[in-house]
């Protein structure tokens, strides 16, 4: 490793994410009945593993005096524990499929091996649940491995407060600091205030904003969301600056789930008013725009995102309707086409080479008067259609031309001369992700997913799995319901035939003993027919002399063969033509079908397991490839109204679980036009919640 | 299993696994742990429940069928194979989702003993 400092970073980050599995200060060389009762822990039972950080695993988990520090070491208090949890994590899980690991691990024994000591109890927590809620939007992708909690929205808040520091660095911004700070306000329609700054010496950016949501659990919506705020941003472009000040409020809907890819609609509507002023020179810019004046719209978006599978993708549109001062009702209007879409492929332990391509497109019209902080600035910052803090994972349009090559809002005319800004635009990103990680620390260690437990554990849950899958849906074939309606009938038959066997027990005949046998074999089976709308093939199997009709049947004929009965032969015939109609029933089992709907939710099932086994990190540090194409086309006036620029470039993405996101490259710019800079330098680091 | 080169003792593993039909109305819980209280002591534990509910938008309360295995050192020769087979059938299932449960309600009403219903569980886990 070239850089050391780096490798330190990591490793910290690291160690926070993933608590002390890193380090082992002494070695516990008995196993656990050496332990118990002669050894203290050292502290509280320790949680440890990806997701152990979820206040809702810690709330389970409290591990009550027993698990306390300095408590004498005993082996039941942690096996409950264990058991608590895997109860309380299969309680709370809502997808389809959910998977959960547990292990319970003693180390660090001081001494190794004594009459005392003291021992510290890891539970390492290894739970589905929020990844398994992740396959909904676009925007969530990145956060899967990064902040997966957040992306599933199913953590609850530890703390009424949160604040997410953030750097990076910008060849147009310099150096920014800066951080989104939010507040929970219980109850009410307004449920949290947040503030998203960020200040260089060349830019600033603040976002306030106070937000509301409902959910709903039935119905077309699934959630609907409202703010309000104050949006304020001075954006550099070269020697100039572009300001914007608005006051707004939205509402955004989200439907529920639909399809086989779980995709949701969106809607947004925004209503805004402030102004927007530029240092630009009024006389260098087009006829219909103003360096400075008042702007007040209205936008409205719609779009569609989902997952499926390693695919994601989002389509979105959106339409801006802006009043200036200039007397008209819409003085200009703006619309953009948003579209995207990411796939990954696994070419080997947690080797994953990805793809993410985006295609933009931006028009905009001004019969009046556009302010011309409205025209379109590209460069290697994006802009989002609607006002937000800049930190969020809420639905973002870009709405301006992204290309890495550029410093941010430096793409800026088509041709040489003065700053004018473009009328249309579209662009072409894509980012490699290339399967060859500097670093990687699974978020699954090896010594679990390697061990032949968890392995001889894991191959019969997926069996188990798949057959349950096929029993359930086969209960839920109408022929099986037709063939379940007979159960009655049967158990009526196996009432009479067991009162019959009752009546030979009581009896001092030959078969006295046999019939007591089948009486009691009949009662057994009988209890069976009560839950045998679930499987009714356990009622009529011939290959299994355990089925309750053949097992009723046989036992039968042995008493029958002891001592005659008048009985017998009813029961035979009924037995017999109930027998016949559920398997002609079961028969016409639509299994086609079961066996398509059975290796739909295995391909879900799998695809989570993946995710944990294979792919999910960390940290992970990966070399990206990135190559843009974008057009722009400025005033009408220009000589040359249409430009196309490149950028190629690569860099390194580093992703570590709930600490950080860090990027860093440089993309040329082949095609420049003069004065400009042959390439742009990019760096950004994300802090997650500190409060968390 | 103690180890000198981890330096750490593995006292238990479990792996949990909940499979919920497409009505969201039925979810199946299938959790396999394996304990290692002391050398050459392994315990396998299988749990088995089976949760309905009338609409998706309620909670799942009480499991109506919840089976645990608890199979100790003398039995683990057989367990251990259930566990390790990678063949956990259909039949198995079914036979779980009638006869076990069956035997569960005779053992909650006091018509089974504890030996009866294990004896019929483990018929049940080996026999298919």
């Amino acid at each position: 490793m070239r850089r050391p400092w780096l490798t330190i970073l990591v490793l910290s980050f690291c160690r926070m994410a993933y608590g002390q599995d890193l380090a082992v200060d002494a070695g516990c060389t008995r196993d656990a009945a050496f332990y118990e009762g002669k050894y203290r822990l050292a502290e509280d039972v320790e949680l440890t593993g990806g997701f152990a950080f979820l206040r809702s695993i810690r709330l389970i988990a409290d591990p009550g005096p027993e698990l306390r520090k300095g408590a004498v070491f005993r082996i039941q208090p942690l096996l409950d524990m264990k058991n608590r949890l895997q109860m309380a994590l299969s309680t709370t899980a809502t997808e389809g499929f959910h998977f959960s690991v547990v292990r319970v691990i003693l180390e660090r024994c001081s001494p190794s091996e004594g009459d005392s000591g003291e021992l510290h109890a890891v539970l390492q927590v290894f739970d589905s649940n929020p990844a398994g809620a992740l396959f909904r939007r676009f925007e969530s992708r990145d956060l899967e491995s990064s902040d997966a909690a957040t992306a599933a929205q199913t953590e609850r808040p530890r703390s009424w407060i949160r604040f997410q520091p953030r750097v990076g660095f910008n060849a147009s911004d310099r150096f920014m600091v800066g951080g989104l700070a939010t507040v929970a306000i219980p109850g009410g329609p307004v449920q949290s205030l947040s503030a998203d700054g960020a200040v260089s010496s060349e830019s600033n950016f603040l976002n306030v904003n106070l937000s509301g949501e409902r959910d709903f659990e039935t119905g077309l919506i699934q959630s609907a969301t409202w703010r309000f705020g104050y949006q304020y941003s001075t954006r550099p472009s070269e020697t100039t600056s572009l300001r914007d000040g608005i006051g707004y409020g939205q509402l955004s809907l989200i439907t529920q789930p639909l399809g086989a890819t779980s995709s949701v609609l969106r809607f947004a509507v925004e209503a805004a008013g402030g102004n927007a002023q530029s240092d630009l020179s009024q006389s260098d810019l087009p006829a219909n725009a103003l360096a400075s004046s008042a702007n007040y719209t209205l936008k409205t978006a719609f779009g569609i995102t989902g997952r499926s599978g390693r695919h994601s993708f989002t389509a979105s549109y959106g339409l801006q309707l802006g009043h200036t001062t200039a007397g008209r009702a819409i003085d200009y209007h703006k619309h953009i086409i948003d579209t995207a879409f990411s796939t990954y492929a696994l070419l080997g332990d947690h080797r994953l080479i990805e793809y993410d391509t985006r295609f933009t497109a931006g028009f905009l019209q001004a019969p009046g008067m556009a302010p011309a902080t409205q025209r379109f600035f590209g460069g290697n910052r994006e802009t989002s259609f609607f006002s937000s803090p800049e930190d969020s994972y809420d639905w973002k349009i870009r709405s301006n031309p992204f290309l890495r090559g550029i410093p941010a809002n430096e793409f800026n005319r088509v041709e040489a001369g003065p700053i004018t800004g473009g009328d249309q635009f579209l662009t072409w990103n894509n980012t490699l992700t290339l399967p060859f990680p500097f670093l990687n620390y699974p978020l699954l260690p090896n010594e679990v997913t390697s061990s032949q437990a968890f392995k001889d554990a894991l191959d019969t849950q997926r069996s188990a799995n798949r057959s349950a899958l096929i029993v359930s849906y086969t209960a839920d074939d109408p022929a099986s319901k037709a063939a379940a309606e007979h159960l009655p009938a049967v158990g009526a038959l196996l009432d009479k035939a067991r009162a019959l066997m009752n009546q030979l027990a009581g009896a001092s005949g030959p078969a006295q003993a046999e019939a007591k046998s089948c009486g009691s074999n009949i009662g057994q089976k009988r209890g069976v027919v009560d839950e045998a709308a679930e499987a009714m093939a356990v009622v009529v199997d011939e290959s299994d002399p355990d089925s309750v009709i053949p097992s009723v049947r046989e036992c039968l004929k042995k008493v029958q063969v002891l001592q005659a009965d008048p009985g017998f032969d009813p029961l035979f015939q009924g037995l017999e033509a109930e027998s016949k109609a559920i398997r002609d029933q079961l028969a016409s089992v639509d299994a086609g079908k079961v066996e398509k709907l059975v290796n739909r939710d295995i391909a879900l099932a799998d695809r989570v397991m993946d995710v944990f086994f294979k792919e999910a990190s960390i940290v992970s540090l990966q070399p990206i490839v990135v190559f843009d194409i974008a057009q722009m086309s400025g005033p009408a006036s220009a000589v040359d109204p249409r430009t196309i620029r490149y950028a190629v470039g690569g860099g390194v993405r580093l992703q570590m679980l709930r600490a950080v996101n860090f990027s860093v490259g440089y993309a040329a710019n082949p095609q420049r036009l003069p004065g400009e800079s042959p390439g742009a330098f990019f760096f950004g680091m994300t802090f997650l919640d500190l409060f968390r | 299993m103690p180890s000198g080169s981890t330096k750490k003792v593995v006292l238990a593993l479990s792996v949990r696994i909940d499979v919920m039909n497409s009505s969201k109305l039925k979810k199946f819980s299938f959790q396999i742990d394996k304990t290692t209280p002391a050398t050459n002591q392994e315990k396998w534990t299988i749990l088995f429940d089976l949760l309905e509910r009338d609409k998706k938008t309620v909670e799942f309360g009480e499991p109506t069928i919840h089976i645990l295995i608890d199979v100790s050192l003398e039995r683990v020769e057989n367990t251990d194979k259930t566990a390790k087979s990678k063949d956990f059938t259909v039949k198995q299932t079914q036979y779980v989702l009638t006869t076990v449960a069956a035997a569960a309600k005779q053992l909650k009403a006091g018509e089974i003993t504890e030996e009866e219903f294990n004896d019929i569980v483990e018929a049940t886990m080996s026999k298919r």
